[in-house]
This record gives C-alpha cells, sequence and structure tokens, in this order.
C-alpha cells in the first residue's frame, strides 16, 4: 500500500496571504477577488463534486458559492481563517443543494457514475485504469453515507481539516466532529469492507 | 486494553488523537492482536483511498463567469446599505448601532402601546384641582371595577384576620373608604387622613406555618406558587443534609396577584403535615401628594389597579 500525498494542503502561510487579498478586496480592489477564486476554484468544485457527486451540478454551485463569498466578503472578520470560513460556505451550500434536490434529480445522478471522474486535460495521464475504478467505488460508497457524515469525512481524509477546523466549519463542538468522524468512518468500512479485505 | 476499547479508538488513533500512554497501549495491543491490527490496517487504506482523489479543475470559463455574474449583481453593490455599512464598522461601533436602532424604533413604537393600553384601561378623567387649568373642582368618577372574579369555583374559608379578598395592592381612598364599610378597622389601620381626597394604601400580607418538614413544606409551596401564576423571589433559611428532616425556620417571599392569595392560602392549607397558624396583614397608607405629572399618576392608577400584585412573606415554623 502507497500514502498518497493529498489532493489539497493548505500551508500555514496561506493564512497571511489570504488576509493580504481580502484586505485588498475591502479597499476596493476587484481584481482581489479574481485571485481568490482562481486559488480556490479547485479546491471549492473539488470538494463540492465529492459531496454532491456530480461534476456539472458541482460546477454550478460551485460559482454559486463564489458569488455568495463576494456578497459576504465584508463580513469576513478574519477571526478564522479564510479557508476555514470558505469551506463553511461550501458545505453549507452543497448540504442544502442536496436537500433541496429532487428524488428524480438523484435518479439521473445515480445514473452517471463516473462523471465526477472526467478530469481536466491538464491532470496526470498516467493514472492506472485501476485507480479509476477504485476512486468511482469509493465515491459511489460515499454517496451511501448521510451527507452530513460524507461531508465530515471528506474534510477529514480529503481536505486534511483538523477536528478544531472541522469544528469551526460545521459549528460543532470538537468532540462532537471526533465521535461523528468515527461513525462515518465506521460506516464507510463497513461498506468497502469486500474490496479491503481484497487490499489487506 | 481489550479489542473492543481498541476498536473504539481507532479513528483517534488513525488521526493522532491519543494521548500518548494510550498510543502506547494501543501500539502493544497491535503487536500482539493481529485481527485488531489488521483492522488498523484497512482504516488507513480506506483514509488513503479518500485522500488519493484528484483534484478537480473547473472548466476555464468558471472564472469568467463569476465574475459575470457579480457584476451583474442587483444593485450593482455587493450588499445591501446596511449590511455594508455595518461590516465596514468595528465589531463594538456595528453592536452600538444596531442597539441605537433598536431602542429608536422601541421609541417610536411605546407611544402607540401607550394608547392601546389606555383605550383598554381607561384612566379615571377626573383631575386633582391643583392639577387642573381653572381651579373649580372637577367631580369625582367611580373608581375602575376592581372586584376581579375568581376563577376558583371552591368556597374559600376565612381568614383569620378579615382582609378584603380580591382587592387590589393600590386603591384609591374611595375605595378604601368602601373597603371600611367592610371592614372597619380599614381606615384605622391604614391611618388615612378623613380629609384626603385620594390616598394609597398597600397591602402587605404575610403567613406563619407550622410543618413537620419546613423545608418540604418550602419546596411543596414553590411548587404550587408558579401554577397559580405567582413567581419565587427569594427563600432563605437552613440547610439541611439530604435525607434529613430540616429543624430551622424557612421564609418563603413570593410575589402573586392578589385575586389568587385565598386560592394559595387555601392550597397551603390542604398539604400534608402543615397548618397554617398565623395570618397578618400590614397596611401601609400614605396620601397622595400634588404632582406636575398628574396625568401620568392617573395611567399608574389605572394600570396598577388592573394588574394588582402582592408581595407575600411566608415563615414555616418547625412543629
Amino acid at each position: 500500500m502507497s500514502a498518497t500525498t493529498p489532493a489539497v494542503r493548505p500551508p500555514s502561510v496561506e493564512l497571511d496571504v489570504d488576509q493580504e487579498i481580502v484586505a485588498q478586496f475591502r479597499s476596493g480592489d476587484r481584481d482581489a477577488f479574481a485571485k481568490l477564486v482562481q486559488k480556490y476554484q479547485s479546491r471549492v468544485l473539488t470538494l463540492a463534486t465529492r459531496i454532491l457527486d456530480n461534476r456539472s451540478e458541482a460546477e454550478d454551485v460551485a460559482q454559486d458559492i463564489f458569488v455568495k463569498v463576494f456578497q459576504s466578503l465584508h463580513e469576513f472578520r478574519g477571526a478564522s481563517r479564510f479557508s476555514t470560513w470558505l469551506y463553511r460556505i461550501t458545505v453549507n451550500h452543497c448540504l442544502n443543494y442536496i436537500r433541496r434536490r429532487t428524488r428524480q434529480q438523484q435518479t439521473l445522478v445515480a445514473a452517471e457514475p463516473e462523471e465526477w471522474m472526467q478530469e481536466s486535460p491538464t491532470s496526470n495521464p498516467h493514472r492506472t485504469l485501476e485507480q479509476k475504478e477504485r476512486w468511482a467505488l469509493v465515491q459511489a460508497k460515499l454517496q451511501v453515507l448521510s451527507p452530513e457524515y460524507r461531508t465530515i469525512l471528506l474534510l477529514r481524509d480529503f481536505e486534511g481539516l483538523s477536528y478544531e477546523e472541522i469544528a469551526d466549519v460545521l459549528q460543532l463542538e470538537s468532540g462532537t466532529v471526533k465521535s461523528r468522524l468515527h461513525r462515518a468512518r465506521t460506516e464507510l468500512k463497513a461498506l468497502l469492507e469486500p474490496y479491503l479485505a481484497g487490499e489487506g | 486494553m481489550d479489542c473492543q476499547t481498541v476498536q473504539h479508538n481507532l479513528s483517534a488513533y488513525l488521526d493522532h488523537d491519543v494521548p500518548l500512554f494510550t498510543r502506547q497501549l494501543l501500539d502493544e495491543h497491535f503487536t500482539r492482536c493481529p485481527q485488531c491490527r489488521c483492522e488498523l490496517t484497512r482504516f488507513q487504506t480506506m483514509a488513503t483511498w479518500v485522500r488519493s482523489f484528484p483534484a478537480l479543475d473547473p472548466s476555464s470559463t468558471f472564472l469568467e463567469q463569476v465574475c459575470e455574474r457579480v457584476e451583474h449583481l442587483p444593485s450593482g453593490s455587493p450588499t445591501p446599505l446596511f449590511r455594508r455599512l455595518v461590516g465596514a464598522l468595528p465589531l463594538q461601533a456595528a453592536a452600538a448601532l444596531v442597539v441605537a436602532v433598536s431602542a429608536a424604533l422601541l421609541w417610536q413604537m411605546t407611544p402607540s402601546l401607550w394608547h392601546r393600553q389606555e383605550l383598554q384601561n381607561p384612566a379615571p378623567t377626573w383631575i386633582e384641582p391643583w392639577t387642573s387649568r381653572d381651579s373649580a373642582p372637577t367631580p369625582l368618577m367611580a373608581p375602575p371595577p376592581f372586584d376581579v372574579p375568581l376563577e376558583e369555583s371552591f368556597q374559600v374559608p376565612a381568614p383569620l384576620v378579615q382582609a378584603p379578598p380580591q382587592r387590589p395592592l393600590f386603591t384609591s381612598y374611595e375605595e378604601s373608604g368602601r373597603m371600611a364599610r367592610d371592614v372597619a378597622t380599614i381606615p384605622t389601620m391604614a391611618g388615612l387622613p378623613t380629609e384626603a381626597r385620594v390616598g394609597e394604601v398597600s397591602l402587605f400580607p404575610s403567613v406563619v406555618l407550622r410543618a413537620a418538614d419546613p423545608v418540604q413544606a418550602a419546596q411543596q409551596i414553590w411548587e404550587i406558587v408558579p401554577q397559580m401564576g405567582g413567581a419565587l423571589l427569594q427563600s432563605q433559611g437552613m440547610v439541611t443534609p439530604a435525607g434529613y428532616a430540616s429543624r430551622g425556620p424557612v421564609k418563603v417571599t413570593l410575589t402573586l396577584g392578589a385575586e389568587r392569595y385565598q386560592a394559595l392560602l387555601e392550597a397551603i392549607r390542604q398539604l400534608p403535615g402543615t397548618q397554617l397558624t398565623e395570618e397578618r396583614m400590614t397596611f401601609i397608607s400614605r396620601e397622595l401628594r400634588p404632582t406636575p405629572g398628574g396625568s401620568l399618576r392617573h395611567l399608574d392608577y389605572a394600570q396598577t389597579s388592573m394588574t394588582p400584585q402582592m408581595t407575600l412573606v411566608i415563615t414555616i415554623l418547625p412543629r
């Protein structure tokens, strides 16, 4: 088993950079907003795609998220990291979207399980078929979990957020994050058990 | 450490969120338990799979579309005016602004509330001679009705001291005169000057009980009072360890609608092991002096007479 580098890891220096960009925006620099979009668009889109399990819907939702960010950026006080604040908006938007989505649409999504796998031309072309099948498998099993469990698992294992940051994003106590994450992992492991056994 | 405890800590172990001592215990367990070690490996594999999801790039027009939507936002401003104003201020200043706006709105609403209150409880139109524009005394109006009907239908036994039931805390001299026809001692007790046109009488009842366990009796009264719309103000007494009967006196101070006073006494009489031994009524009276704000006093008069509230002190002595 080879340890894979996390897809996104926000370095600590981002804190100051983000605050500087936000300050530029608040002083009237519209280009600063474009900088934020460019910096975080991939991260927001990826998380939204994992939660929603639909690439095209996720792209629309990601646009909504950045419009919301534009409207609310004046309210951002820097009490938490910008990325944490952005994750909070992203998660809330995605969960609200799921609640609104009709059952018919969900069936449509289930009929296209591999749509989310369409990578950009810039991504690694040497990915093996086995890897892609595994992503599809994990993504499909993630969708069996409740949106709340799926989100907390993605925030921790995919985005690499700490318990405290997840608590900040989801507005939960740190202890609740810990127990909910344990339950989410246990559920996902049960779903993946046959495949994990093959790995072991 | 048993396997069940280990399984419960696997997620936290994976996140390096267990204390060092627990981690050592878990490590030790993994070396000798292949089943738990296998379980840990599966958790690690699963986390690796989730972590290995590729990052997705948005379409090439994503930024352009977002910027276009932002440009076409209604009103051309990122946020509504009020939110922009608040957002531009420091937190303390924003809080102060919100408080100031709320106070202004409340101030604006208050006269209409007063007006509505006056319509519901019209104040006596009688104007005291000293506040009247002309020197001619205005005829007295009849006081508002004080006889609030009791909701309880049971018969109320006569109190030890014959105080008039259903009387408000504040009343007028004329009313106290009417009370005097029922209880002849009241004018003397209240000490109202006969020449006074208007006076106030405050009734402060106090009750003495005897109970086998004063604390328990007080607790029973605590439960009764809120059910009658009253509220407890204070309890004083000896702290008794659980399981022991209290021997010291307890004093309970409460506030209650005057019309519920007799009902409360009746409820207290029915408490097991409790005996009402003394009931006292203190009258405090004063003559109303002329004030520039005569009309405001009329408003108070109307309000207090419609919602009489009394303070009652209950002393519970051990038997």
